[in-house]
């Protein structure tokens, strides 16, 4: 679980560094929030 | 020219008298640059920055306590009209219940920093290691003088453009979160000076902070990269020195984000996953921001008042909300 929390939170790193680059890219940003919640469920399920 | 500052005298004023939430940076809200929110049915101001499809808010409400809710109430709605969304950064705990109660999540984003001057002392084991750097750095030749902007401000843009251009290609000076001098409030910041031969080695300058803390916040910081270390310890020791004799009660050491993000727990609705990104950007996120180095600095001097700093996001936690902070920032 510790692994996929792990690979989940560097999802969520890479999507900022993308919207940080795209400011203004909705489809980046929403698929930076869909990480986000991913993190969120793995956390929830600890 | 006096309507130039009608709106930031406005909140100048609202930041000295609306001190609910004790806001230690509050004196950014007159950096040049916010826009200013008020109604004709509440009284107070909020600060903010339009960045994108996003307001970036600075702190809370400046506003009376019984009348914060209504005003946020009333932003939200000038954000609705205009298709955009709020997160607020630099939200107090003390600003936590309009935000909740109109859905906002709340997690902390990081700390800022104070000592209680009329106990402060470098004396003790503890503080040896920054004894010696300031006296080596006076050794060295260093003179450290408040002064007056006018003499030095030529020398300290010259420094600004120096240490950028130290920090990497396509750097560029930061802005919101950050103080500002010169301009129309100079004459309520002080100014503290390290001169080596005659000529500037390094500066900090200081805002004033209202409220139940009051004092002054050690705000902007520059030295020259190629001077000997010690110069912003004995800078900041100097103005220690000058406003403890004067019974300045708090030295404010402001905001850094991803800071101390365990001291108390968190507030309810708060986004796990966003605690979480927190705390990797704490021990990973030096290249998005140097935190460790300028807690580092911070920690030096022990500050005993550590204060959590939220970022109140409008439509759940956001990584496009996060990253619109930085972009008003300057920094993306």
């Amino acid at each position: 679980m510790s692994e996929e929390i792990d690979a989940a939170g560097q999802r969520v790193f890479e999507m900022f560094g993308a919207v940080a680059a795209a400011p203004d890219d909705r489809e980046t940003g929403a698929l930076a929030d869909e990480a986000l919640a991913a993190l969120d469920a793995l956390l929830a399920a600890q | 020219m006096a309507d130039n500052y009608a709106e930031s005298d406005k909140a100048l004023e609202a930041i000295q008298k609306y001190t609910v939430a004790d806001n230690p940076s509050a004196f950014l809200a007159v950096n040049s640059g916010n826009s200013y929110f008020s109604s004709p049915s509440s009284p107070g101001v909020i600060v903010y920055r339009p960045t994108g499809r996003y307001l970036v808010q600075f702190g809370g409400p400046f506003a009376p306590a019984e009348s914060r809710a209504a005003l946020l109430k009333d932003f939200v709605a000038f954000a609705a009209e205009q298709d955009r969304t709020i997160v607020a950064v630099q939200v107090q705990d003390a600003d936590a219940e309009p935000y909740l109660e109109q859905g906002f999540t709340i997690n902390q984003m990081g700390a800022s920093y104070a000592i209680d001057l009329s106990t402060f002392s470098l004396r003790g084991t503890a503080f040896m290691q920054l004894r010696n750097k300031i006296a080596r750095s006076l050794r060295s030749g260093l003179e450290v003088r408040e002064v007056p902007l006018d003499d030095w401000e030529d020398q300290m843009r010259a420094l600004d453009a120096s240490w950028l251009g130290t920090k990497g290609e396509g750097v560029k000076q930061l802005e919101f979160l950050v103080g500002q001098y010169g301009g129309h409030y100079q004459s309520m910041r002080r100014l503290f000076v390290g001169i080596l031969d005659g000529k500037l080695a390094g500066y900090i300058t200081y805002s004033p902070v209202y409220g139940a803390q009051p004092g002054w916040l050690h705000d902007l910081t520059r030295r020259l990269p190629s001077g000997p270390p010690g110069v912003m310890e004995a800078i900041n020791k100097t103005a220690i020195d000058v406003f403890t004799a004067e019974g300045v009660k708090f030295l404010h050491f402001g905001f850094t984000p991803f800071t101390s993000l365990d001291k108390r727990p968190q507030l309810p609705g708060h986004s796990e996953a966003f605690h979480w990104f927190m705390s990797h950007l704490w021990e990973n996120g030096a290249a998005v921001y140097p935190a460790q180095t300028q807690l580092a600095y911070k920690q030096k001097w022990a500050p005993g008042i550590v204060l959590p700093e939220n970022i109140a996001f409008q439509h759940g936690a956001s990584i496009p909300s996060l990253v619109h902070i930085f972009r008003a920032c300057n920094a993306v």
